[in-house]
């Protein structure tokens, strides 16, 4: 992200607790600030809905947990050509070739969550007062996720988390004040957590939109980012699909209820990762950007072959020492969590604490993958990225299955397909990192093939 | 393409029948002399649309006319993704090993033919294989050129080698015998050809091609000499010197696999043989003119001496591209104007090289020359020389100037640098010849002094360049007939097809 490494290298080069700190919480704040808010929204709401009188709690929570489930999956493929098109364009300094494609995706995706929210209300069965929120909030959610793409393409968290952090609240209080309404009854719950993310929605497109130049070119389309980066798209696809097909195994094989404690499980067991995450986030905008843009600035400055070997070489130990630094710290916080699980399982979530345990595991080893994934994306390595989100989608899918539910071993499926994927994701990149230089130049295209 | 192979497959590079020049002229005289025989053209382009059409009305008795060009069509130009690595050979390449000891290995010979010949490298595999960038990595760079920046060396050996695999690939029309107009690309075609079918080639080398391509090499602005130090200086790259082997080792190889190997004068023969050429192949057939109507023996007025106030009308008859060094010879028109009066015509096209001629207009703008200097354009030979008093050469490179005969057969005499054959066309070759006396000036290359020298020479002294015309006269009529060549080529022809 633009200018973010150099503060944070800033913050880190003053070599005290607080900087280090600071340049870490920062990391946290952009890699999980929407979705921790969004996190913190619901649990806030779960665990207060009993004491301030908000009724319809169970029905509302899954309408809002499938509503993000199916937005996710079939968002991401747009999201990320959305959002490498914003890059690329403001890489070749193109900006004004963003506004009229995001208008026009916000157009066609308006009417696209609409279908799909509809269709994931008729599929769950809820009643026509309680589907009419919950495809509004699927629109709502999906334009969200078109707009922190380009938001991320961009170049520009600020924007993201500002309007996050103004939307959260909004949830809270719409919900705390229309969910006790005689009037709306349960709907009160939904249209009280929709007004905070609509709250949020006009602040993402007003930031947006104002960062973009105004002598936009009409012209532009995204269309051909499409074919261009279609592996990208299904790669997305597959790995969203990941995260969330083992909660639809285990809602199509225990039901609903099991279902919402596996899923509530699986939220809190993720939030193990943010340390991992924060860390990553540091490690990848500092030393191994430095090192990334040595190593391909060197290609165009006369560097030698020795040079270039030598910073190839450079760069493959970084990558390795990232993800060593992301296992050691995500396997100091799960062993931490998993030393307090069964003092929290009884309180904030029910079921049983070897499904936490499994879960929290799971979410150490995807953290794992995930970070050698995103590696794989800063290499333009899509066809391995492809490869190792569908390995988690089917991995998690058939472990899931063979384990079944209700079962006491529930989440080992998931922890299982996350070490398979994070060791897929591992070997892909090791392999291809071995042939970095190869790769560098034998990929490069010959303007005039035929 | 048809079955039946023709008589002459002639194999040209950047010549007839899309670009105007002596070889041309010379190629169409040669198909224009054999009604009977059959021929095939094959001409080598740089990429498709480079040439609109043929500026020659080819006769009938050329059965076909293909095109291979060095680079694709432009299409897919543009595109920006990562290409993957095509799957890994069972075999290891014999193109890509032949490749290697074009580069490493001093030896020309059958089997590094036999390699080349069998075809067995796509250029996507050149492109984005492994075993290709191992040979780059492992084997070349360092020993060719280890100074130069690896991206650089990189993307000139793609440039190098994908025409090198094209031309490879490329069907030549069947023939009883293979003749290149050139060594470079159409020397290799010619041997490849000739080494699959085992019929003869033979190899006419106007110019020198190794030899012109390393002058325009050590010109060339598109390769990046290496910086040092001192912030106004460079130290010329070894990449230089890397394209200048390459195309010495294809003019080996023609060399090679040729049955005849024809030059036009005794000076190339000898730089012919110092670059690796067989004696007992090299054959000198000098180049010829039909006498020009005004000039046949006999019939021909007098060259009129004019008064030395007149201005001397000075033609300059050739395409204008950097090899003919044109800049040189407007510098040595603005020092001679300062002493006599001149007119001076720059006969000939100025598109094959655009941007060159639009060089030189303006050198001539800014030297204050325009109503001096003027570019006329092409013309019929029979409207050139009747209006010139003197022809000035000022290449860098030439074989033996078609120019220069006309010229002599028009009575003119000619100032020209000394290249290819051209102090030989000027002084005589043999003691008989250069009794004739000189039908001109030689000047050293690059050298406008020189050159404003001869020209006020000729200016200030009409009966010497008089006795020049004369001499000329008698020396083309003498030793460049036109039917002379025909008959040599015909025998030529007639033994290698038999």
């Amino acid at each position: 992200m633009a200018g973010i490494g150099w503060r944070l290298e800033r913050m880190l080069d003053r070599d005290s607790l607080g900087s280090t700190l600071g340049a870490f919480l920062t990391g946290v704040a952009v890699t999980s600030g929407p979705w921790l808010l969004t996190t913190f929204v619901l649990v806030a709401l779960r665990v207060s809905a009993l004491g301030t009188g908000v009724v319809g709690v169970p029905q509302a929570e899954l309408v809002i947990t499938v509503v993000y489930a199916v937005v996710i999956v079939v968002s991401a493929p747009i999201d990320i050509v959305l959002s490498r098109y914003a890059s690329d364009r403001v890489y070749a300094g193109e900006r004004n070739k963003i506004a009229a494609p995001l208008r026009t995706l916000l157009a066609v995706c308006l009417i696209g969550f609409t279908l799909v929210g509809g269709i994931a209300m008729t599929v769950i069965g809820v009643p026509l007062e309680v589907a009419v929120p919950g495809t509004l909030l699927a629109e709502v959610v999906g334009l969200q996720w078109l707009l922190l793409s380009a938001a991320g393409g961009l170049s520009s968290p600020a924007i993201i988390l500002r309007a996050f952090a103004l939307g959260a609240p909004v949830s809270v209080i719409g919900v705390i004040f229309l969910g006790r309404s005689e009037v709306l009854g349960q709907l009160g719950y939904l249209y009280g957590y929709g007004a905070g993310q609509v709250v949020t929605l006009a602040l993402l497109m007003y930031g947006t939109f104002r960062a973009l130049p105004e002598d936009e070119d009409e012209t532009a389309s995204v269309a051909p980012a499409f074919r261009k980066y279609w592996l990208l798209a299904a790669a997305a696809a597959a790995f969203h699909a990941g995260l969330w097909v083992d909660k639809l195994m285990v809602y199509a094989l225990g039901g609903a209820r099991l279902a919402s404690d596996y899923a509530a499980a699986a939220a809190l067991a993720w939030l193990s990762v943010i340390p991992a995450c924060a860390y990553l986030f540091v490690r990848i905008e500092t030393v191994f950007h430095d090192r990334f843009q040595a190593y391909y600035a060197a290609l165009h400055t006369g560097a030698s072959l020795r040079e270039l070997e030598g910073l190839a070489g450079d760069l493959r130990v970084e990558v390795g020492r990232t993800l060593r630094g992301v296992a050691a710290v995500q396997g100091t916080v799960t062993l931490l969590c998993v030393a307090i699980a069964p003092s929290i399982a009884g309180r904030v979530i029910t079921g049983d604490v070897g499904v936490l345990i499994s879960l929290l595991i799971g979410a150490a080893f995807q953290v794992v993958a995930v970070s050698s994934i995103l590696l794989l994306y800063y290499f333009d390595m899509r066809r391995e990225a492809f490869v190792a989100a569908v390995t988690q989608l089917c991995a998690s899918a058939a472990a899931t299955a063979l384990i079944g539910a209700p079962s006491p071993m529930l989440g080992l499926g998931y922890a299982i397909a996350c070490a398979l994927t994070g060791g897929v994701a591992i070997v892909l990149l090791q392999h291809r990192l071995g042939g970095l230089l190869e790769r560098t130049f034998q990929g490069q295209p010959y303007a005039t093939e035929d | 393409m048809s079955s039946e192979p023709v008589d002459v497959t002639l194999i040209l590079e950047g010549t007839y029948p899309y670009v105007a020049g002596g070889v041309s002229t010379w190629v169409h005289q040669i198909l224009g002399a054999y009604p009977d025989r059959k021929f095939a053209l094959m001409h080598i382009g740089a990429h498709p649309g480079a040439y609109e059409k043929p500026i020659f009305d080819v006769p009938a008795n050329v059965a076909e006319l293909s095109e291979v060009h060095c680079r694709g069509n432009d299409a897919t130009g543009g595109r920006a993704e990562m290409v993957d690595a095509p799957p890994p050979r069972e075999s290891p390449s014999r193109v890509l090993s032949a490749i290697r000891r074009l580069h490493l290995n001093d030896k020309i010979d059958d089997a590094l033919l036999s390699d080349l010949a069998s075809g067995d490298l796509s250029v996507h595999e050149l492109l984005h294989g492994d075993e290709t960038f191992r040979l780059i990595r492992d084997e070349l760079y360092d020993r060719l050129c280890g100074g130069a920046p690896f991206m650089d060396f990189f993307w000139h050996f793609r440039a190098m080698h994908v025409p090198l695999l094209r031309i490879l690939a490329a069907p030549v029309p069947a023939a009883k015998c293979y003749h290149a107009v050139s060594t470079g690309y159409a020397g290799l075609i010619g041997a490849i050809a000739s080494h699959r079918t085992g019929r003869p080639l033979c190899v006419t080398e106007h110019g020198l091609y190794a030899r012109e391509r390393e002058m325009e090499l050590a010109r060339a602005s598109w390769i990046k000499d290496l910086p040092t130090r001192e912030a106004c200086a460079a130290r010329p790259s070894p990449l230089r010197g890397f394209w200048s082997q390459y195309f010495r080792v294809l003019s080996r190889i023609a060399y090679h696999q040729a049955t005849s190997l024809v030059t036009l004068s005794e000076a190339n023969r000898r730089k012919q043989l110092a670059d690796g050429a067989d004696p007992r192949k090299i054959t000198v057939v000098p180049n010829g003119v039909k006498p020009l109507p005004l000039a046949i023996p006999g019939t021909a007025p007098e060259p009129i001496a004019k008064l030395p106030s007149a201005p001397l009308r000075v033609g300059f008859v050739g395409r204008v591209v950097p090899i003919k060094d044109v800049i040189t010879l407007v510098r040595a028109v603005a020092i001679a104007k300062e002493k006599v009066p001149l007119e001076v015509s720059m006969i000939g096209p100025q598109d094959e090289d655009a941007s060159y001629a639009r060089r030189c207009e303006h050198l001539v703008e800014t030297l204050g020359l325009m109503d001096v200097i003027k570019f006329v354009g092409p013309k019929p030979r029979e409207e050139i020389y009747a209006n010139l008093d003197v022809v000035v050469l000022t290449s860098l490179s030439e074989g033996q100037p078609l120019v220069m005969l006309e010229a002599y057969a028009a009575g003119v005499p000619v100032i020209a640098t000394d290249v290819g054959a051209c102090r030989e066309l000027i002084e005589g070759g043999d003691a008989a010849d250069r009794k004739l006396g000189p039908s001109g000036i030689c000047t050293r290359v690059a050298s406008p002094h020189e050159t404003a020298d001869a020209l006020c020479k000729m200016a200030t002294d009409p009966v010497r360049r008089m006795a020049m015309g004369k001499a000329g006269l008698a020396r083309v009529t003498s030793r460049y007939q036109l039917q002379d060549v025909v008959a040599r080529y015909d025998s030529l022809y007639a033994q290698l097809a038999a």
